[in-house]
């Protein structure tokens, strides 16, 4: 893997980038379901902070006209806004007591970007 | 500020029943009645014209309960027509992917070809054939309505009634209320129980306050509406519909209250605006803490519109007791990055919603079936599902 693949701006999320930047709901929704909440856990820490400064940097592209490294970040913030309802819910999982196994899900392609 | 939140109540209530025997409902020979004298006869939503911009544009979908595969393709001529997925050679299924853009569908048996206007325009070898009636093989077409986006089928040969006869007043209150949208997500499960109580979870809101508690804790009701009452609530022949009481003091979790900061508020936490840019059918009664409505179409869909997102789901009996739920989420078009994140963190919330309602469906579905349930009772704010059981008999009495 290349070192640097996001923006300058964004070197201390770098490490995040190779389990994390996923560009299909289904992939991060694999993720989720595939990890610890400790292993979740230090992710959301990590992008929580740092989500508002990214959304205000993305904003200065439209999607379709995203550079190659605002896309990685951008694929970043989307795992982000999909798999931060765990912790930001204080669940003791990463999944809710109960819930409809996630395997049943199929996802169809839909035409909206990402 | 928050209002108090007496339901509104409207339409004809005078037969509905609020207690229903349900176990001889959920039978497989019930469910063979339900097929022929409800879902052969009634208009049935089917999927979204968005997913069909441009002419030749095509998607395939099937009708569990009527073993039949459609193709729903917007033909050359810019009109959107429903056809059986059926070559009129000997029978083989035309297209085999989900969706595409055609001029033609060639099928891949012997190459007899299709204009996407359903005309049958080329037969491999046509002198060997004799007396072949070109003009009348075109692809067999089902009688099909475009409402809002939204499109609907009617199996019989001529339909009893045309979708706004169906429909009744409501065919006109619901102008543009799904423009400039655009599919964000489109999921599918197939689980174990009976098509009827899959549509019903979706038909009231009297279990929100506990089986969602999970999920979005906190985002419908009030100190003043403690019991989360639904502030408008009206059944029609055909249809049911309700408005959902957005919480005044609904807390965003930490990331949902960014993502919001940059970009639309959508579900959980729902936005105040213009109310008179709503189409009338939209928030009828113009509750101020609106949160979203939810409209059942009889027999088997239900459609969310919101204030900037709407979804469709349907529910398709596969056998009396296996139903695959089809749930589709548009939200408005947009090119900014912040705008998809956010509407993406609202999806996934929507998804894990959809979650707990399911997670109550198949135990329901056995334990009625142990025949150790007499009656369902319901409350009147469980009013659509009373009326959906009312319509059904109507029609299987019929």
């Amino acid at each position: 893997m290349s070192s640097k693949q996001l923006p300058p701006e964004f070197s201390d999320l770098e490490v995040w980038v190779q389990d994390w930047a996923l560009s299909s709901e289904a992939s991060r929704y694999q993720k989720l379901h595939t990890v610890t909440l400790e292993q979740l856990k230090p992710f959301y820490e990590a992008m929580l902070p740092r989500i508002d400064s990214v959304l205000t940097y993305l904003d200065q592209y439209t999607i379709s006209k995203l550079p190659a490294d605002a896309r990685i970040l951008y694929n970043l913030a989307m795992t982000f806004a999909e798999t931060a309802h765990p912790l930001d819910l204080n669940w003791k999982d990463v999944d809710f007591p109960d819930a409809y196994p996630w395997q049943g899900f199929e996802f169809r392609t839909v035409s909206a970007t990402g | 500020m928050t209002e108090e939140c007496i339901t509104i109540f409207k339409g004809d209530t005078s037969r509905l029943k609020n207690r229903i025997p349900m176990v001889d409902r959920l039978s497989k020979e019930f469910f063979e009645k339900e097929v022929k004298g409800i879902f052969a006869k009634s208009w049935l939503i089917i999927g979204d014209s968005k997913e069909l911009l441009n002419k030749g544009d095509y998607f395939v979908t099937d009708v569990p309960p009527l073993k039949a595969s459609l193709i729903v393709t917007r033909g050359e001529d810019g009109k959107v027509r429903v056809f059986r997925n059926i070559c009129r050679h000997r029978g083989d299924k035309l297209i085999h992917d989900a969706s595409g853009c055609a001029k033609f569908f060639t099928c891949k048996f012997h190459a007899w070809n299709y204009s996407n206007t359903g005309k049958l325009v080329g037969v491999t070898d046509q002198g060997q054939f004799k007396d072949l009636d070109k003009e009348n093989l075109g692809l067999i077409e089902i009688h099909s309505e475009v409402w809002e986006d939204i499109v609907f089928v009617n199996f019989q040969e001529k339909p009893d009634q045309t979708l706004k006869e169906w429909l009744g007043d409501i065919y006109d209150q619901y102008a543009g209320f799904s423009e400039n949208r655009v599919k964000v997500a489109d999921h599918r499960v197939i689980v174990n129980t009976n098509w009827n109580l899959a549509v019903n979870a979706f038909c009231e809101g009297y279990h929100n306050l506990f089986i969602h508690k999970n999920t979005v804790p906190d985002y419908q009701g009030s100190p003043s509406n403690p019991h989360r009452h639904r502030p408008y609530l009206e059944v029609g022949k055909h249809f049911g519909r309700y408005s959902a009481p957005g919480n005044p003091n609904h807390k965003p979790t930490p990331a949902e209250g960014i993502f919001y900061q940059h970009s639309r508020p959508m579900f959980p936490s729902f936005a105040h605006f213009d109310m008179d840019a709503l189409p009338i059918g939209v928030n009828p009664s113009r509750f101020k803490q609106w949160a979203f409505d939810i409209v059942h179409f009889f027999p088997n869909a239900v459609i969310g519109p919101q204030a900037n997102t709407n979804s469709i789901m349907m529910f398709w009996p596969i056998s009396h007791q296996q139903t695959d739920i089809r749930v589709m989420r548009f939200s408005y078009k947009t090119d900014k990055p912040s705008d998809r994140i956010a509407q993406a963190h609202s999806l996934v919330r929507n998804r894990e919603v959809l979650r707990e309602d399911l997670a109550t469906m198949e135990t329901q579905f056995q334990s009625i079936m142990s025949n150790g349930l007499p009656f369902m009772h319901l409350s009147e704010q469980e009013q659509l599902l009373q009326n959906h059981y009312r319509a059904a008999d109507d029609m299987l009495n019929s």
